[in-house]
């Protein structure tokens, strides 16, 4: 998409979708310790920094862009 | 990479074993499944697509990923540029996504193996586990629930409702210039009060009404303002795993729940489906489990 400098930040739906996901990829999920693991065992995911995910800009103009953008994610949004 | 003929499902990896590369793993799945029928996957780098290592009664999701980028020391400081990772993080959600039909265990992100004899070795030591694990989410999907508060509404709900704030009210009405003054600190004070105490109360039920709908359920700490942007504060944060035949009177419950409410100031929202990152809770070191470390 282009980078338009009117793009509209993303709204509260899809950045609180971008968080839960974000939050559940990097502190969920299967761990399997010890010395066959290579990355995992040394790093701490804990220090990425969420928030600085969530503001990277791009990707947050592409997820604020609709319906391809939600595709993107994979996620339906729904406010009841 | 070395050589694994017999391990190797498809598709096959693009890239002969050249050293240079390191593997992946997105999650594993359960072996009766047909991947021969799958359409290619992008994995998270470019020219490396998906592929599924067989290992006994399991199947591991992984693809080839360059060392330059993926090795412990590199990936440390990858990590640390925002773009890079978010794309990462949403491949990683992507190609889980793309497998969403079969029975899956999400592995945490960036888990990687040198090679695929030793993320076999691992596989093998934790297959009980995982095995147990993977029949517990099988056929079902996460939901995220999140409930927010606007603390200012409810306050106005309750002193319209709560017959105590209501009959207080009234008394600073009819109260002289100087009382009225007192009891209305004392009002406020009270409104507060009933908020919070309503607020935590409700939460708890909500949370079990949903959780009743769910196979298995989970809640963590709400989240701060600064990290999901809502207006309102975050009262309940919770999980839930779904079997996909129940997708339907799981968000009629959520819909009947949020309708109880409605005027009081909460906020309901709703986000999934997703791979059932929230229920595979094996945290096994290798050490511990692995009684026998020699290869089989």
């Amino acid at each position: 998409m282009t980078a338009d400098a009117a793009d509209p930040p993303p709204g509260p739906a899809q950045r609180l979708a971008l968080a839960e996901l974000l939050d559940r990829v990097l502190h969920k999920g299967i761990v399997l310790r010890g010395d066959l693991v290579i990355s995992m065992a040394g790093i701490d995911l804990l220090f990425v920094d969420i928030k600085a995910l969530i503001a990277s800009v791009d990707t947050a103009a592409e997820i604020g862009a609709g319906p391809a953008a939600r595709d993107r994610l994979g996620l339906s949004l729904r406010a009841d | 990479m070395t050589a694994q003929p017999a391990g190797v499902a498809t598709p096959a990896p693009p890239h002969g074993s050249d050293g240079d590369t390191l593997l992946y793993v997105y999650g594993v799945t359960a072996k009766a499944q047909d991947f021969a029928e799958l359409p290619r996957i992008e994995g998270l780098a470019p020219d490396y697509p998906v592929c599924f290592q067989i290992c006994d009664d399991l199947v591991a999701v992984v693809s080839e990923v360059p060392k330059s980028d993926y090795s412990q020391e590199a990936l440390r400081a990858k990590l640390q540029e925002p773009r890079w990772a978010q794309a990462r993080v949403l491949d990683h959600h992507r190609v889980l996504m793309a497998l969403s039909e079969v029975p899956l265990l999400p592995f945490k992100f960036c888990t990687v193996f040198a090679d695929a004899r030793s993320l076999r070795q691992a596989l093998r030591r934790h297959a009980a586990n995982l095995d147990t694990t993977l029949g517990k989410v099988a056929g079902a999907w996460e939901w995220g629930v999140k409930v927010f508060v606007d603390y200012e509404t409810l306050g106005r709900h309750l002193r319209s409702t709560d017959p105590r704030l209501v009959a207080l009210t009234q008394k600073c009405r009819s109260a002289g210039p100087g009382t009225a003054f007192f009891l209305k600190r004392r009002l406020e004070q009270m409104a507060r009060d009933a908020a919070t105490e309503n607020a935590g109360r409700w939460t708890q039920t909500i949370h079990a009404t949903i959780a009743g709908r769910a196979r298995a359920a989970a809640t963590q700490s709400p989240q701060p303002r600064s990290l999901h942007g809502h207006a309102a504060d975050m009262l309940l944060n919770g999980a839930y795993l779904v079997p996909r035949t129940a997708e339907l009177p799981f968000h009629r419950a959520i819909e009947q729940v949020a309708s109880g409410y409605r005027d009081t100031g909460l906020e309901f929202e709703v986000i999934g489906p997703m791979p059932p990152y929230s229920f595979g809770t094996i945290d096994a070191d290798d050490k511990a489990a692995g009684t026998d470390p020699r290869p089989r």
